[in-house]
C-alpha cells in the first residue's frame, strides 16, 4: 500500500470545494410541471411524527441494517379513509438479546387530515425486524388483512372487524428466513387470494460478513470460513489507458453494492471499505402459497414452477396481467441479478420468461441492482408497463410492453435514465400526480453507506425525491423544485405507498424513511384536473376475490382510454391504495367505464359522474345496458 | 518509459491491495515436504543477515530445484534485503511461474511492487512536477483502486496541462462511461478517435451510443471497433445487438454468432442471440439461446458498459 501514498494525498486534495450533488441539489422548476401542484410535508399536523423508524447502528455495518422498510396505505376499519401502516427494523443487538423490535406503528385516519395511533388495540405491532407489507383480503371476509415480512418469522394479520391476529402459523405461511417483498393475487382464479413472498438473503448472525467498522467486528465476523459463503467475482478491474473489455472480459461492476468474496477480510465499494453485500452472500428462498380457502395455504413454489433457482435477493414483487390474457402473471426484482418474469400457464404452474421477456435485464443485457416495482400503462396503449429502481451510478429501468410478453428498456429515449443515475432508489409508483390522463413517476430514493457524504461520488446518503411528469408524448421529465417542499427535502428514503388520504381527488404520498420519522406528503394545489376514484368490490361466489385485487379497469375521457387496476405489494416492497385512481384530465365525462374482473369477466358500467368516489360491486351494480 | 511505469504503478496497487489483505497475510502457503537442508540452511542465513551465504545456498538449491518457487521466493526476499527491488520482482515472478497461488510470491511482490511504483512516482515527481503524465499516473493509480471521482480530476488535470493526451482522453472518457455520464464522455471520444484511432475509442463511444440509444450511431462506432480489433467479441455483440435494435436481425444474428465463435462461453453473447432471435420470429432458437446464456449466465452478470 505503501505505493498510494502520494497519490491518495492528490486524491485528498480533490475533495476540496466540491458542489452540492445532484441528489441533494433542487433543479429549477421545469416549464413542463403542472402549475400549482405541489406536495407539503404534513407529518407532524397528521400525528405521524411519533413512529421513529430503526434500523440497525448508524455506520451500517451489515447488509441487513440498510434494506428499510416499507409501508401500507390500506382502509383497514373499513369506513373510506385510508390509514396507514409503517413496519419497523430493529438493531442487531436486540435480535442477539432476544428482545422485542421497535414496534410497527399503524395509524387510523380519523378524518380532517389527522391520523391516531391504534397499533396497540389493533395488535399489529410486529416487534420483529420489518421488512416489507403488503394487503390483501385473503378469507374473504369483506376486510383487509396484512402479509408482514420479517428478518425472522413472517406475519399474517388477519383483520377481524379491525383487530388484527397473527395466523401465519396455523396458515402455513410463517416464513423463516429473510424476506422482503410480498403481493397476494389469484393466480389460478378460484377467487381466493394467493401469495408470493420473495427472500433476501439467507443471513446468519452467527457468520456475519466483515464490517467496515471496528464496531462491527463484535458480531463474530466471518474471516477465513470460505466455506460458509459462496464465492464472489472481483468487482475490482482496473481502468487504464488500454483498458479493453476484450482483453478483460468485463467492465468494472459499478452500480451494485460491495460483493463479499469468501474469506475476505473486508469489502470495498469505489475502493472504500463499506459493509458487504448482498452479492458473494447466500439468497434466501423464494416462496408460493396457494390459499386453500379454509384460513390455510399450501406452498406450490416448486410445483408452480417459481423456485428462486438461483438464489437470488429478491426485493419487489408485483402481479400484473402483463400479455392481458386474463391470468396474473408476476415479476420478482432480484437486487444484483435478473429479475424473474413467470408467465401465468393457466394451470397453476408458471413459465419461467425472464431472459426472453426482455425485463430481467437492463437494454444492453447488463444486471442491476433491481430494488422496488412500478406497474402501470404510461403510455395509454393499453398495456402495463414497467419500471423498476436500482443502485446509484446506474439508471433506473423503464420498459415498455410491447405486447405478447415482451418489454423494452426505453428508460433513456422516456427520459427517467439520466436523471436517476447518482440516486439510489427504492420506492416506486405510477401516478398520476396533476389527474392530466397521464400517468407520471414517481421514486424515493436514499443511498446505502452514510459514508458517502464523505467522498467525492457525486451522491450523498440522504437524496431528495424524483418526480417526473409525464409529458403525454413517450417521456418524462423531472419537474425539479415544483414538485415542492415535500419532495424536494433530502430523507433517506425505502418503501412508500400512494393513496389519496384525504379524498380529495389529489393522490398524497406516504414514505418509511430508514432511522428516522415517516413523511407524509399531501398532494396540494388547485392545478389538477378532474379525476375518478373505484373502489371494487368482487365477488367470490363468482370466482373474483372480495376485494378485487387483479383486476382491471379502463376509463374513457376526453379521447383518452387509461387503465388502471387493484394491485397487493409492488412498489419498495410496500401497500399503495387498493382503490383505482384516474386523473380525467379537463374531460368534463367519462365516456366508458369497462372492468376486466380478477375472474376474466368483463363488464361495461355506466360512466359514473367525475369528480367522486365510486364503488363499484360485482354482485350488485347494474352493468351498462 | 513513463507508460511502462504507469503499468507498473497499477500492477502494484492491485498487488498492495491483495497484500493488505488479512487472509493472504495470514495464510502463507507451506509445502508439505520438509524442506532440503540447504534451503533451511538459507533460510537461516537470511534470518541471521547473511545475504551472501543466503543467496549462494538459495542459488545452489535452485539449480537442482529449478521449480521450487519456495527458493525464488528466498532469493527475492535476499534482494530486498539488499534494497535490489528490480531483481526481486524478477525472482518472485519467477515464483509465480513455478507457484501462481504461491501467497509468500504474491505477498513480497506486493511490497516491491509498491517499493517500484513509489519510487517511479517520485522520479516522476522530482522531475517533471503538476506535468501531464504526472496527473495520468496518478489517475491511473486512483482509477486502478476504484477511486473514480479522483481518478478523473486527475485527468482532467493531465488534459489541462496537455489537451491532446490520448491516453487521458479515453482514461477520463471510460471513467465517466462508467458512471454513465456518456453525454459528456462521448465528446472525450470523438476527440481521441480525431487524435488517434483505436478501439478503445470507437468501442467506448459505442457503449455510449448504444446506452443513449442512439442505435444507429452505435452501430457505426461498433463497426469500426471490430475491425479495429476484429478478436474483440464483445464489439460484435455490441453490434449485432444494435442491429437487432434496428430491427436488422439477419445481419445482428451473424454478428453475434462471430462473437460466439471467438469466446464460446460468452453469456451475454447467447443472451443477445435470443433477443436477436426472437426479434426474428425463431422463438426455438431463442429459448435454446437463452437456456445457453443461463448456463453462462456469470459473464452477463459482468456485461460491460
Amino acid at each position: 500500500m505503501r505505493a498510494t501514498i502520494s497519490v491518495a494525498a492528490l486524491a485528498a486534495a480533490t475533495l476540496a470545494g466540491q458542489d452540492l450533488p445532484p441528489t441533494k441539489a433542487i433543479p429549477p422548476a421545469s416549464t413542463h410541471a403542472a402549475h400549482g401542484v405541489q406536495y407539503l410535508d404534513v407529518t407532524a399536523d397528521a400525528g405521524l411524527a411519533s413512529f421513529h423508524h430503526v434500523s440497525g447502528s448508524p455506520d451500517k455495518n451489515y447488509v441487513i441494517e440498510v434494506t428499510g422498510s416499507g409501508v401500507a396505505a390500506l382502509d383497514y376499519d373499513g369506513d373510506g379513509l385510508q390509514d396507514v401502516y409503517l413496519v419497523n427494523g430493529s438493531t442487531l443487538e436486540r435480535v442477539r438479546q432476544n428482545a422485542a423490535a421497535p414496534p410497527a406503528a399503524l395509524y387510523r385516519n380519523v378524518g380532517g387530515g389527522r391520523f391516531r395511533d391504534v397499533t396497540v388495540e389493533a395488535g399489529v405491532a410486529n416487534e420483529r425486524w420489518g421488512q416489507g407489507v403488503c394487503a390483501g383480503d385473503f378469507d374473504n371476509d369483506g376486510d383487509e388483512d396484512l402479509y408482514v415480512t420479517n428478518f425472522g418469522v413472517n406475519r399474517l394479520y388477519r383483520n377481524e372487524g379491525g383487530r388484527f391476529t397473527d395466523v401465519a402459523t396455523s396458515a402455513g405461511v410463517a416464513v423463516d428466513s429473510w424476506s422482503t417483498g410480498c403481493a397476494f393475487g389469484d393466480y389460478d382464479g378460484d377467487g381466493w387470494l394467493d401469495l408470493y413472498v420473495a427472500g433476501y438473503v439467507a443471513l446468519d448472525l452467527a457468520h456475519l460478513p466483515p464490517s467496515p467498522s471496528p464496531v462491527g467486528q463484535d458480531f463474530s465476523p466471518v474471516h477465513q470460513d470460505s466455506s460458509k459463503a459462496p464465492a464472489a467475482q472481483d468487482s475490482r478491474t482496473p481502468v487504464g489507458q488500454d483498458f479493453s473489455p476484450a482483453q478483460t472480459g468485463s467492465g468494472p461492476q459499478v452500480g451494485m453494492g460491495a460483493a463479499y468474496s469468501a474469506g475476505a477480510a473486508f469489502c470495498t465499494y469505489r475502493g472504500e471499505k463499506v459493509m458487504c453485500g448482498p452479492r458473494g452472500l447466500a439468497g434466501a428462498p423464494d416462496h408460493l402459497f396457494h390459499n386453500n380457502h379454509d384460513g390455510t395455504f399450501t406452498d406450490v413454489t416448486a410445483g408452480a414452477g417459481v423456485t428462486d433457482k438461483k438464489g437470488l435477493y429478491g426485493f419487489g414483487v408485483a402481479w400484473f396481467d402483463m400479455d392481458d390474457d386474463g391470468k396474473l402473471d408476476l415479476l420478482v426484482a432480484n437486487d444484483s441479478g435478473p429479475n424473474y418474469v413467470y408467465r401465468n400457464l393457466g394451470n397453476g404452474t408458471f413459465e419461467d420468461i425472464s431472459y426472453a421477456s426482455g425485463a430481467a435485464l437492463d437494454g444492453n443485457g447488463r444486471d442491476q441492482a433491481h430494488m422496488g416495482i412500478a406497474i402501470g400503462d404510461y403510455d395509454n396503449d393499453g398495456r402495463d408497463d414497467v419500471h423498476i429502481t436500482n443502485f446509484a451510478d446506474d439508471f433506473n429501468v423503464l420498459y415498455h410492453n410491447a405486447g405478447g410478453a415482451s418489454f423494452n428498456d426505453v428508460s433513456f429515449r422516456a427520459g427517467v435514465a439520466q436523471a436517476s443515475i447518482p440516486f439510489l432508489g427504492w420506492g416506486t409508483s405510477f401516478l398520476d400526480y396533476d389527474n392530466d390522463g397521464w400517468l407520471d413517476l414517481l421514486v424515493v430514493n436514499g443511498h446505502v453507506y452514510p459514508m458517502v457524504d464523505r467522498m467525492d461520488w457525486n451522491t450523498s446518503y440522504a437524496q431528495r425525491a424524483l418526480l417526473f411528469r409525464n409529458l403525454g408524448n413517450g417521456r418524462f421529465e423531472d419537474v425539479g423544485l415544483a414538485a415542492g417542499p415535500g419532495l424536494t427535502t433530502a430523507r433517506v428514503a425505502r418503501g412508500a405507498a400512494v393513496a389519496d388520504f384525504d379524498n380529495d381527488g389529489g393522490l398524497d404520498i406516504v414514505v418509511n424513511d430508514i432511522d428516522s420519522a415517516p413523511a407524509l406528503l399531501r398532494n396540494d394545489g388547485t392545478g389538477r384536473g378532474h379525476w375518478l376514484t373505484l373502489r371494487l368490490v368482487g365477488d367470490p361466489a363468482g370466482g373474483c376475490p372480495r376485494d378485487a385485487i387483479g383486476s382491471v379497469v379502463f376509463v374513457t375521457a376526453g379521447g383518452r382510454r387509461m387503465r388502471g387496476e387493484v394491485a397487493s405489494g409492488r412498489g419498495q416492497i410496500s401497500q399503495s391504495d387498493l382503490r383505482v385512481h384516474f386523473g380525467l384530465g379537463t374531460a368534463s365525462e367519462i365516456t366508458s367505464l369497462e372492468v376486466r374482473w380478477a375472474n376474466g369477466q368483463t363488464v361495461r358500467y355506466p360512466p359514473p359522474a367525475i369528480d367522486s368516489i365510486v364503488t363499484i360491486d360485482q354482485a350488485k351494480s347494474a352493468p351498462l345496458r | 518509459m513513463w507508460i511502462a511505469a504507469s503499468r507498473l504503478a497499477l500492477v502494484s496497487l492491485l498487488a498492495g491491495l491483495l497484500a493488505a489483505s488479512d487472509s493472504i497475510v495470514a495464510a502463507q502457503t507451506r509445502p508439505a515436504a520438509a524442506p532440503d537442508t540447504r534451503l533451511t540452511q538459507a533460510t537461516r542465513a537470511l534470518s541471521a543477515g547473511d545475504l551472501d551465504r543466503a543467496s549462494q545456498l538459495g542459488t545452489a538449491y535452485l539449480k537442482q530445484h529449478p521449480s521450487d518457487a519456495r527458493a525464488h521466493v528466498l532469493l527475492a526476499r535476499v534482494e530486498i534485503a539488499r534494497g535490489n527491488d528490480a531483481a526481486a520482482y524478477d525472482a518472485l515472478q519467477a515464483a509465480l511461474k513455478a507457484d501462481p497461488r504461491n501467497v509468500d510470491a504474491l505477498y513480497y511482490l506486493g511490497m516491491v511492487t509498491g517499493t517500484l511504483a513509489q519510487r517511479q512516482f517520485h522520479d516522476l515527481e522530482t522531475k517533471a512536477p503538476d506535468s501531464a503524465l504526472l496527473h495520468q499516473l496518478a489517475a491511473e493509480s486512483l482509477a486502478a483502486q476504484d477511486k473514480r471521482a479522483a481518478a478523473e480530476k486527475e485527468y482532467e488535470a493531465a488534459l489541462a496541462r496537455r489537451p491532446d493526451l490520448l491516453e487521458s482522453l479515453l482514461g477520463l472518457a471510460t471513467l465517466q462511461r462508467i458512471r454513465l455520464a456518456c453525454e459528456t464522455a462521448i465528446p472525450l471520444y470523438e476527440k481521441a478517435e480525431a487524435i488517434r484511432p483505436t478501439f478503445d475509442g470507437a468501442y467506448g463511444r459505442a457503449m455510449c451510443q448504444s446506452l443513449l440509444q442512439d442505435d444507429e450511431a452505435a452501430v457505426k462506432s461498433f463497426e469500426q471497433a471490430v475491425e479495429r480489433n476484429p478478436r474483440a467479441a464483445v464489439a460484435w455483440v455490441g453490434l449485432g445487438s444494435s442491429l437487432n435494435k434496428l430491427r436488422r436481425s439477419k445481419e445482428a444474428i451473424s454478428k453475434i454468432q462471430h462473437a460466439i465463435e471467438l469466446e464460446p462461453t460468452m453469456g451475454e453473447a447467447y443472451y443477445a442471440l435470443g433477443l436477436t432471435y426472437q426479434t426474428a420470429g425463431q422463438a426455438d432458437l431463442a429459448q435454446d439461446a437463452f437456456k445457453k446464456a443461463e448456463q453462462y449466465g456469470g459473464a452477463m452478470e459482468s456485461a460491460p458498459r
